[in-house]
């Protein structure tokens, strides 16, 4: 009987992992095959599209790097009388908001917003909304404090608005301080993977993109809708994401909108930044796994790979379960099926990593990109592999304490920005 | 030939290979099955990943001969190793050669697989007449 | 099992610093590149800058590899040798 159980447990295990590993598989091959088209310029008759945009920028103690995102502000090609800049100055402890103050008051078109200790420090979901109420424009993109965009940024983004379909933008971000230590380089291919292969590849599909909470923009009348972001949910970003789909709009990747970004330089770091999301992204499979099956809006495929997104935190808990559950079952009983299907999790071990971009995603992102040794690293990202386990399943241990005891667990720890990406700027 | 120019030859003549390669690992008594269906596997994923990328033929079938002769060598090593631990720490410790087998025998495939990758890398890239590397 | 050796001590000891070694080597390649590394370092984000800019020899970690533009890399380097020497014009 506990034979059977086990068989039957180490079988499902290993078909979701399969299941990951080919759709994986094949959002390589479409990036491969697809990676020479490029969508053209979309223009409203002979006027390019140029709505008036807000953007939002949250920061908490965000000294060491506010100056240079507001500095790539100011050089930004966007006509300036249909930009807004809000600064949401998240009860910092430093000088940030004074940094922020002294743009404002050259620019005019650069507000700051600044929020005492009551009313701040609950998010960055509290803070973007408190910037919301200020906004004004029809698009409100949002950019992290340590952020450094493309100067036509905002235009390759905008365009897409043409298409009433679309709801949410979100181009592709890289490391800037890549080669700063073994960290930031693991993560700098955690997202080549995702951004240049995974995103891009649901956008070409029809599958569900992913708006990651930087380095996009929302329609603000869907914003309004809506009702803001969502600010019990640690993931905001995906949060938003599944209710733009379930409301029938959709997220389009811009993946030559481009924006360098300061990565997390220690594994303490790391593991901060990576728990946040994973519990977030289980917040959200609870909340919206259900619906995402009923929704009338969307199509087979796009419930198959919502599901499959909103679940992807749990993979490397369950790849831990089908390990340890082949123990007891080689002893029981070796099933004559058991070679083949254990030959195929270690491959999942490479698979469910940072932005879950298997081992062949990274390298062909790493080879589009013109990257020449970059792959070198890969068989290293069986170390963030292992840390994410644990990372995982605290987060999913505190989540199910939480919802059990009905605590508030969000605890928001903001990832500490050391300035060291301003010696990579080439200016 | 165009930049990423899709080579559907040489992926249709290395699933060719691909294929026969496969069939004799199945029918090979010398090879245990979870490595043969490691190989099948790195073959596979080599050929579908690799052969399509810009890059001679020859150069790629090469490639995928060395990752097959380092799979078939690891195959044997690691299979004797666990053999000769079993033989003189006990049966219990098959339990440890089930358990990591699998594991070690992904790191070579990666690793080969990316410096396979690494290689076509450059060889694009001179071809465009760009330098990358310092 | 086939074709196996005598099972001495020396053989087991064989074995294991063959397996480690194998293991060893297979991570070798990115403990090179992590000890010592030539990769280039993240794509330049591509702005209407000018294509030739003296800082390039200093910042050799960020490389264009826009190659729609069709930059070619080995004119630049020499291009900014000969700019590295002249006056600073712009201070």
């Amino acid at each position: 009987m506990i034979t059977e159980i086990l068989e039957a447990l180490f079988l499902i295990l290993t078909a979701l992992m399969i299941t990951y590993l080919i759709r994986h598989y094949i959002f390589t091959l479409r990036v491969l095959k697809n990676h020479q088209k490029r969508r053209g310029s979309v223009t409203v008759g002979n006027v390019t599209y140029q709505p008036t945009v807000s953007i939002l920028i949250p920061a908490r103690n965000e000294e060491k790097v506010i100056g240079r995102i507001l500095q790539r502000m100011i050089e930004l090609t966007y006509p300036k009388d249909k930009l807004q800049i809000i600064v949401i100055d998240d009860a910092s402890t430093d000088s940030t908001g004074e940094i922020a103050k002294q743009y404002s008051r050259t620019y005019g078109y650069i507000k700051v917003i600044h929020r005492n200790e009551k009313e701040g420090g609950r998010g960055k979901a509290s803070a973007l909304n408190a910037g919301f109420k200020n906004a004004n424009g029809e698009i409100v993109f949002c950019f992290d404090a340590d952020y450094y965009p493309q100067r036509d940024i905002l235009e390759k983004l905008t365009k897409e608005f043409t298409d009433p379909r679309v709801g949410v933008v979100q181009g592709r971000i890289i490391v800037l301080n890549e080669p700063q230590n073994i960290v930031t380089r693991l993560v700098a291919l955690e997202r080549i993977g995702g951004y240049r292969i995974d995103q891009q590849a649901r956008d070409s599909l029809g599958l569900i993109t992913q708006f990651g909470g930087t380095v996009g923009g929302v329609r603000r009348s869907l914003l309004e809708y809506l009702g803001g972001w969502e600010e019990s949910i640690l993931a905001e970003d995906t949060e938003l994401t599944f209710r733009v789909y379930l409301a029938g709009y959709r997220v389009r990747y811009v993946y030559d909108a481009e924006c360098y970004e300061e990565a997390v330089e220690s594994w303490r770091a790391y593991w901060k930044q990576r728990y946040r999301w994973a519990k977030g992204h289980m917040q959200c499979a609870f909340k919206h796994s259900f619906k995402v099956l009923k929704c009338k809006n969307l199509r087979l495929k796009e419930k198959i790979d919502g599901i499959l997104l909103l679940n992807v935190y749990f993979m490397p808990i369950l790849a831990l379960l089908s390990w340890i559950i082949c123990v007891p079952l080689f002893f029981l009983k070796t099933p004559p099926w058991f070679g083949m299907f254990w030959a195929s999790i270690p491959i999942s071990i490479y698979s469910f990593v940072g932005n879950f971009a298997p081992f062949f995603e990274v390298g062909i992102g790493a080879y589009l990109d013109g990257r020449t040794r970059a792959q070198w690293l890969i068989p290293l990202l069986i170390v963030p592999f292992l840390y994410n386990i644990p990372i995982c399943t605290k987060a999913l241990i505190d989540l199910l304490i939480s919802k059990i005891f009905r605590k508030n667990g969000n605890n928001w720890a903001k990832t500490v920005h050391s300035g060291n990406g301003n010696s990579y700027i080439m200016n | 030939m165009k930049e990423n120019e899709w080579r559907i030859d040489h992926l249709l003549f290395g699933f060719s290979i691909e294929a026969i390669a496969s069939y004799m690992l199945l029918s090979s008594s010398f090879v245990s099955s979870e490595s043969v269906y490691m190989l099948i596997i790195f073959n596979f994923l080599f050929v579908s990943l690799t052969f399509p990328l810009n890059g001679t033929l020859t150069r790629k079938i090469s490639m995928l001969l060395i990752g097959n002769i380092i799979g078939l060598f690891w195959n044997y090593l690691f299979s004797l190793f666990a053999y000769t631990v079993a033989y003189y720490l006990g049966e219990s410790f098959n339990t440890l050669y089930i358990i990591l087998s699998p594991f070690i025998n992904l790191i070579w495939i990666v690793s080969f697989w990316s410096i396979s990758l690494s290689t076509l890398s450059n060889s694009k890239n001179r071809k465009l007449g760009v330098i990358i590397d310092n | 099992m086939r074709m196996i050796p005598n099972l001495t001590p020396i053989t087991f000891i064989m074995l294991i610093l063959g397996v480690s070694t194998f293991i060893f080597i297979m991570f070798l390649p990115a403990l090179l590149e992590l000890k010592k590394h030539k990769d280039a370092g993240p794509r330049l984000i591509m702005n209407d800058a000018p294509v030739m800019q003296p800082k390039m020899r200093e910042t050799v970690l960020i490389v264009n590899v826009e190659e729609e533009h069709g930059f070619d890399q080995m004119l630049g380097r020499k291009m900014a040798d000969v700019m590295a020497v002249l006056p600073n014009i712009e201070a």
